[in-house]
């Protein structure tokens, strides 16, 4: 389970679709799942929004 | 060819390693969707899918009011380097409880996006919808939240199930006058115990949060994690009368899509 924050009704879970390209230009080697040169990204964002926690196609890390 | 998944690691502070499967071939293409496009200067091909909250909560009645919000992150790096990054934010509930927020989109863990992409949400908690709009293609993207909450402070996650849980204990602070309010404090120290993601040692994540009860709302948190480093949250500009009834509502001229669902993740490997 990834533990958050207590204040669960503040969190929000913020959906993006990143060009592969985008994370390769940052320095981060990445291969599209689907072949459309993007993967989808989750995260989770706090009430002060920053985020908690990223996730790449369904793994939350701790 | 296909290859073998490769590890990306995002590091949000912590390790962040992650199997994506490869694939090659050419592109097949989803289609444009819903989203709100990136584009421009700066870091393009950032698409916004969707914004959600993990749970309502009960809406808050009878305490409208709005405000600026300031978010200070700080980390500071094992050489004594600094990273610091300000955002501001704005935000309103109204009298039946439904909120709108105007707020930057975050860093995806170490990448900042530039130029600053803004997320505009509206959220109902009596009709359990959430908004998000996208005023360059007029466009509301509405999310449903189904109405059983989960597990207080949990989410579902992979593997780890004979790990040591984290424990959570709390102390009041007090009360002390924030922003025109007096503010209940709280300090929550979050501690993951050791050896569950492979630190040594175990890791403490404090959060100072100070509440004021008499509008319902935290005015002032303090969140300090070693993986991420430090985020104080303030409130600014509080304004205690009902905001414009516009601001809960989608502009006539947009079309309302309903947000795609997140596509599945690629098969477990045990």
């Amino acid at each position: 389970m990834a533990w958050l924050d207590s204040d669960e009704t503040s969190l929000q879970i913020v959906r993006l679709r990143v060009a592969v390209a985008t994370l390769a230009a940052q320095g981060y080697a990445l291969r599209d799942p689907t072949g459309d040169g993007t993967v989808e990204i989750e995260m989770i964002v706090g009430p002060d929004g920053a985020a908690r926690r990223v996730r790449v196609n369904g793994i939350w890390p701790e | 060819m296909s290859n073998p998944i490769l590890a990306a690691s995002l590091a949000l502070g912590l390790a962040f390693s992650i199997g994506v499967s490869a694939q090659s071939g050419p592109p097949r293409g989803r289609g444009p969707g819903p989203g709100m496009r990136g584009g421009g200067p700066g870091l393009p091909g950032i698409d916004i899918l969707g914004v959600e909250p993990i749970e309502f909560g009960e809406p808050i009645l009878d305490l409208p009011f709005s405000a600026d919000a300031v978010t200070d992150m700080t980390q500071t790096l094992p050489d004594g380097n600094r990273i610091e990054r300000r955002s501001t934010s704005t935000l309103a509930r109204d009298s039946v409880g439904r909120t709108r927020r105007e707020q930057a989109l975050p860093p995806i863990g170490p990448i900042v996006v530039e130029p600053e992409r803004r997320m505009i949400t509206i959220s109902d908690p009596t009709q359990r919808v959430h908004y998000l709009l996208d005023p360059v293609r007029k466009m509301a993207i509405k999310s449903t939240v189904p109405s059983s909450p989960r597990s207080r402070g949990e989410l579902p996650s992979r593997g780890t199930p004979n790990l040591p849980r984290p424990e959570i204990t709390s102390i009041r602070l007090g009360t002390r006058p924030i922003a025109g309010l007096q503010a209940e404090g709280t300090r929550e120290t979050l501690t993951i115990p050791a050896a569950r993601f492979g630190n040594v040692r175990a890791i403490d994540v404090v959060t100072e949060r100070w509440y004021a009860a008499d509008l319902k709302v935290v005015v002032e948190s303090r969140r300090t994690d070693p993986r991420d480093g430090t985020v104080l949250y303030q409130l600014f500009n509080i304004v205690r009368l009902e905001p414009a009834a516009s601001l809960f509502q989608v502009p006539p001229d947009y079309t309302v899509v309903d947000s795609p669902r997140p596509s599945p993740g690629p098969p477990r490997r045990n």
